[in-house]
């Protein structure tokens, strides 16, 4: 399909799910009545546009909004008459948020829009027609916050059908997990619709007095979570920037941490690795020459390649700097995959993700020049790798050649007179030098 | 040392058995009773800063206790439950995290339930929900000032660093304070409407908040702690004295201390004191450094270059940059882009490696003076002296 082609029918695809938004909201218009007071569905609505853009990142695999939190009070608070509307008209409000407007892809807003009001609507009605009719009472607290899980849940679903469906046409590149998956998110959102609900109730039976107290504690917790997220990218950040100072002593092996990691990625995710392994998978493809920091530069800048002597004694140099970095918790199992990464490369047993990160380097060393030698094709890489299937693991190597193969991309010399070409360049370097 | 611990038993005991006798001569143990207990779980499940501090959630007691329970029954359950939540604090995370509870909460207590005192006698005809939250903006502020005043008073890091970096250091610790007094208030204000539902109510964006500030906890000592790994590397590869860069860091956080730095600019100084000497690993194979271990200002560019390559340590990667240069050129009075941070760092390094060339500490510091002409700047060496005088350094 041609780039125009597809632009079209995406305008199309987003172009209904705003209608849809739009025909749900204007049924809402003639079927409930008008939240009051006013000021309240002011201040929820500003609540909700502002949370519905501020996810904040509970751990390495956890981004949830607060803004489900917000609608499902507002339903309580506004009773079974106008409730959903109330609710409807603040995820209508949510297309207004700076950031998003500021998007050039226009269909995205207009199909969020939709999106959003259509599931936002969906999950504020299942709630709505589970309260209990008449005005609410202490006693009815527990059914209130019974009804908030199944009506969360649709939320959740229904948002989540229509996020993957224009995701995987706008951005067909990216990769998404089924919802069954998803269990800490679902969990998130149940827990956050029962709190609402819970607010709601305190707003009923307390009064208004307890909107800014409840307000002041979770933007606390919001912003606590936004540092923890600045913090630890902080953190990756300085890692990575002090892997590139590795890399600065050899110009050769310029971006082969990032080319590792991806590599690594790749075979990860064609392993159907779990997050977690991916995770730490990750940190140990950045962190495995980060020992090269300590080593004399006749080992890390050899103009050939290193005899067994030389090879043990620059990894000797390297545990020195993995044992400092094994005194960091968090760290500690990374440094135990770089340390047997040492053992599969030389020919040794390991587990999983360190004959990944093996694979991994020894492909991006076999595809990239050396100062000792020119860079081989990606199909004598693959040959290579084959033949050392006894230490990395067969179903290592092929996922490695799947997943390179599978997304088109090609490493390596091109072909073999471009090698030839890449060697007595090589040479000529080496007499210069 | 040890009047100062007596002191806190003394304190403690006295406070236990006052509390006790009160509320059983007054036929009010129960309420006493509930809310000692409440403070013993609150210095349980402390909520922790992003410096690492435990804050019990005392103030979340007393917020709610404000709306839920009378004054007297109140305050003998605090005299109670503060020393029994302080013994049940050592007793789970050991003395050093919970030497300052006591006086700290203590203080915090008093000055909350005085301001509470004068504002429910200032305005006694204050709404019930409205006017009493209104009290707690003021009655928590108050508690977190003498808190902080107290803890900071009673710190033994005193010894080492200024009064005036631990107080500002203490004051900057206040989101735990807000999240605590407005989660106390949540409960207080629908205790009555809710019934028990209250607590889960108060307990579940409570719980929110205090994942967020454990992690925000975690994390910042996670970091700090790969900081200080990396700053060692040049070391474990020989290309440093050993504990060069922990020495560094800890002068050069005093030194900021004494000339009034602010505490994140502080952190900004051990950083680039930790940092500083990264860049020397550089020599070990670089192209761009030739053969040779590089000049002072070679490494300190190797090592901005180094550090700069994280953002978030760009301003750290500045003062190391500039951390070699003088502090003034013959004919101006001293160079105006200089930031003091440089200068610590500077005066941190000099005078560790003087001692690590077998100098005593005042030949060391006697070292410095002399370069004050141009090199050292007097201010930074005035200052480093006065936390030698503190540090007790034998001939200063």
């Amino acid at each position: 399909m041609s780039t125009r082609a597809r632009d079209r029918r995406n305008s199309l695809l987003a172009v209904a799910m705003a209608t849809a938004g739009a025909g749900a909201l204007a049924a809402l218009a003639v079927l409930q009545s008008v939240p009051r007071p006013l000021w309240l569905w002011a201040v929820l609505a500003g609540a909700y546009v502002a949370l519905e853009y501020a996810a904040v990142e509970v751990n390495e695999r956890l981004l949830i909004s607060s803004a489900v939190m917000v609608a499902f009070g507002a339903v309580v608070a506004f009773g079974r008459d106008a409730g959903v509307l109330a609710v409807a008209g603040m995820a209508a409000l949510a297309v207004l948020h700076p950031s998003y407007l500021r998007l050039r892809r226009w269909q995205l807003p207009v199909a969020n829009f939709g999106q959003l009001v259509v599931s936002t609507t969906l999950g504020a009605a299942v709630l709505a027609a589970l309260l209990p009719a008449g005005p609410l009472t202490r006693g009815d607290i527990p059914r209130v916050l019974a009804a908030a899980v199944p009506a969360a849940l649709v939320h959740d679903w229904v948002n989540f059908q229509l996020v993957a469906f224009m995701t995987r046409r706008l951005y067909p590149e990216r990769e998404l997990q089924p919802w069954s998956r998803l269990v800490p998110q679902h969990l998130a959102m149940a827990l956050l619709a029962v709190l609402g609900s819970l607010c709601g109730m305190a707003y009923l039976l307390a009064g208004p007095v307890v909107l800014p107290v409840v307000g002041f504690t979770f933007v606390a917790g919001h912003l606590g979570f936004a540092s923890y997220a600045r913090l630890r990218r902080a953190h990756l950040d300085t890692v990575a920037g002090f892997v590139k100072a590795v890399e600065a002593l050899d110009p050769y092996t310029r971006g082969h941490t990032d080319r590792v990691a991806h590599f690594a990625a790749a075979i990860g995710r064609e392993l159907k690795m779990s997050p977690e392994r991916m995770e730490r998978l990750r940190w140990a493809a950045l962190l495995h020459d980060a020992g090269k920091l300590a080593a004399p530069p006749e080992l890390v800048r050899s103009a050939g390649p290193l005899g067994p002597e030389q090879q043990a004694a620059l990894v000797g140099h390297m545990r020195v700097v993995e044992d400092l970095l094994a005194e960091i918790k968090v760290l500690a199992p990374v440094v135990e995959i770089v340390r047997e990464w040492h053992q599969v490369a030389a020919g040794g047993e390991g587990r999983l993700e360190a004959r990944v990160l093996t694979a991994a380097d020894a492909f991006d060393g076999l595809t990239g020049t050396r100062s000792y030698r020119a860079a081989v094709t990606q199909g004598q890489a693959f040959a290579e790798l084959r033949a050392r299937t006894g230490a990395l693991g067969r179903e290592v190597v092929e996922a490695l050649v799947s997943a390179i193969t599978g997304r088109g991309e090609v490493y390596g010399s091109p072909e073999a007179a471009a090698t030839a070409e890449v060697e007595r360049l090589v040479k000529e370097r080496a007499v210069r030098a | 040392m040890r009047s100062r611990s007596l002191l806190r038993w003394v304190l403690a005991f006295a406070g236990a058995a006052t509390g006790l006798g009160l509320s059983l001569a007054r036929g009010e143990a129960l309420p006493a009773l509930a809310v000692a207990a409440a403070l013993v779980a609150g210095h349980l499940l402390p909520l922790r800063s992003a410096g690492g501090r435990l804050q019990p959630l005392s103030p979340a007691v007393a917020a709610a206790a404000v709306f839920v329970v009378p004054a007297l029954p109140a305050l003998c359950g605090f005299a109670l439950g503060l020393p029994a939540g302080w013994l049940a604090a050592r007793a789970r995370f050991g003395e050093e995290a919970s030497g300052d509870l006591l006086p700290g909460e203590s203080a915090g207590a008093a000055a909350f339930a005085a301001v509470v005192a004068g504002l429910a006698a200032l305005f006694p005809e204050a709404d019930q929900s409205w006017g009493r939250l209104a009290m707690l903006v003021p009655a928590g502020g108050a508690w977190h000032l003498a808190s902080s005043g107290a803890r900071t008073g009673w710190t033994e890091m005193r010894s080492r660093l200024a009064t005036g970096l631990l107080w500002r250091s203490a004051l900057g610790e206040w989101p735990p304070y807000v999240v605590l007094v407005t989660t106390g208030a949540l409960y207080g204000l629908t205790r009555d409407s809710m019934g028990w539902w209250a607590v889960l109510l108060a307990a579940m964006p409570y719980a929110f908040t205090h994942l967020a500030f454990d992690r925000l906890a975690t994390t910042a000592a996670t970091y700090e702690q790969t900081i200080r790994a990396l700053g060692r590397v040049p070391e474990v590869g020989g290309f440093g004295p050993p504990g060069h860069s922990e020495r560094c860091a800890d002068l050069a956080v005093a030194i900021g201390g004494e000339l009034g730095l602010s505490p994140a600019e502080t952190r900004r100084v051990e950083h680039a004191a930790l940092l500083a000497d990264i860049g020397r690993v550089v020599p070990a194979g670089s192209s761009a450094a030739g053969d040779g271990a590089g000049s002072a200002r070679e490494v300190a560019e190797w090592s901005a270059a180094i550090v700069g390559e994280a953002p978030a340590l760009r301003p750290v990667a500045a003062i190391v940059g500039q951390s070699p240069r003088p502090y003034r050129r013959p004919g101006e009075e001293r160079d105006p882009g200089l930031p003091a941070s440089a200068q610590v760092v500077k005066v941190a390094a000099a005078y560790d490696s003087a001692l690590g060339r077998g100098l005593a500490p005042v030949d060391a510091l006697e070292e410095l003076h002399r370069g004050t002409a141009y090199d050292y700047d007097p201010e930074v060496v005035g200052a480093l002296r006065r936390v030698l005088v503190r540090r007790g350094c034998p001939g200063i």
